[in-house]
């Protein structure tokens, strides 16, 4: 099986899709509070979890039209994009440490991938 | 500058663990929920599916919770651990194959993430947490 382009695209936009899925998990996840039982109902969250799930969609049509091998290690580039939107949205700071963590995990999803 | 929290509590990434444990516990079950499957109201009895999407259902839960107690930066690449345990999963109990480049992958993304734990601000202890900020600072 090769991989087709389109699957490829996909894959792409899934990841950038899961990105925003998982901010809006955490903007939504600050809105819950102990005080209110039903603050995980929050429009942030439910709106995170929307877009989590168009993304797994979108994973899995390009999963049918292609292989891991070459998919896996685009999925791994959500942890860069995750990584940019928390510097730039969160005020979140990045470190050595935690770029080598990036390049490791990045590395070793290409691998399991390859591996399949 | 903001109301985002710049800190990580070591539960929020030991519960992050954990509901990656559940996340491959659930692709397990509905690996196995999926094997003999049969559409109609027999779904409603295959009780792999129905305890696979339960175990999603807590994992999320838990992965939404500790969102709330950590930097995203830090939490979110843990997810990265249910990698790992699918592989285990599927050598131990379905029997597939671990290759090198599966060993390799899976060495390098505990790496990945102990590498993200050392890089992180721990919340525990308010003192701490700020000579660490100011140190960042500097």
């Amino acid at each position: 099986m090769t991989t087709a382009p389109f699957a490829i695209g996909l894959v792409l936009i899934a990841t950038f899709i899961g990105a925003f899925g998982a901010l809006f998990l955490k903007y939504g996840a600050e809105k819950m509070t102990r005080k209110s039982k039903l603050s995980f109902l929050n429009t942030r969250l439910l709106f995170g979890i929307m877009l989590y799930v168009l993304s797994s969609v979108f994973f899995l049509i390009a999963l049918k039209n292609g292989e891991l091998s070459v998919l896996y290690p685009i999925t791994s580039l959500s942890y860069v994009w995750i990584s940019l939107l928390s510097i730039k949205l969160l005020g979140e700071k990045m470190n050595f440490f935690k770029w080598l963590g990036i390049s490791a995990i990045l590395l070793g999803v290409s691998l399991i991938g390859f591996g399949s | 500058m903001n109301v985002h929290i710049h800190k990580t509590h070591p539960l929020a990434i030991i519960s992050v663990m954990l509901a990656t444990l559940l996340t491959a516990t659930g692709q397990f079950l509905f690996k196995l929920g999926t094997a003999n499957l049969t559409l109609g109201w027999d779904l409603f009895q295959n009780w792999y599916l129905i305890g696979g999407f339960a175990i999603y259902g807590i994992s999320a839960a838990i992965l939404v919770i500790s969102l709330k107690y950590g930097e995203l930066s830090v939490l979110y690449p843990v997810i990265s651990l249910s990698f790992v345990w699918v592989n285990i999963i599927s050598f131990e109990f379905l029997g597939e194959e671990l290759t090198s480049f599966k060993w390799a992958g899976v060495s390098l993304i505990i790496l990945g993430v102990t590498c993200i734990g050392f890089g992180s601000k721990s919340g525990i202890g308010d003192d701490a947490s700020k000579m660490a900020v100011s140190q960042g600072e500097q």
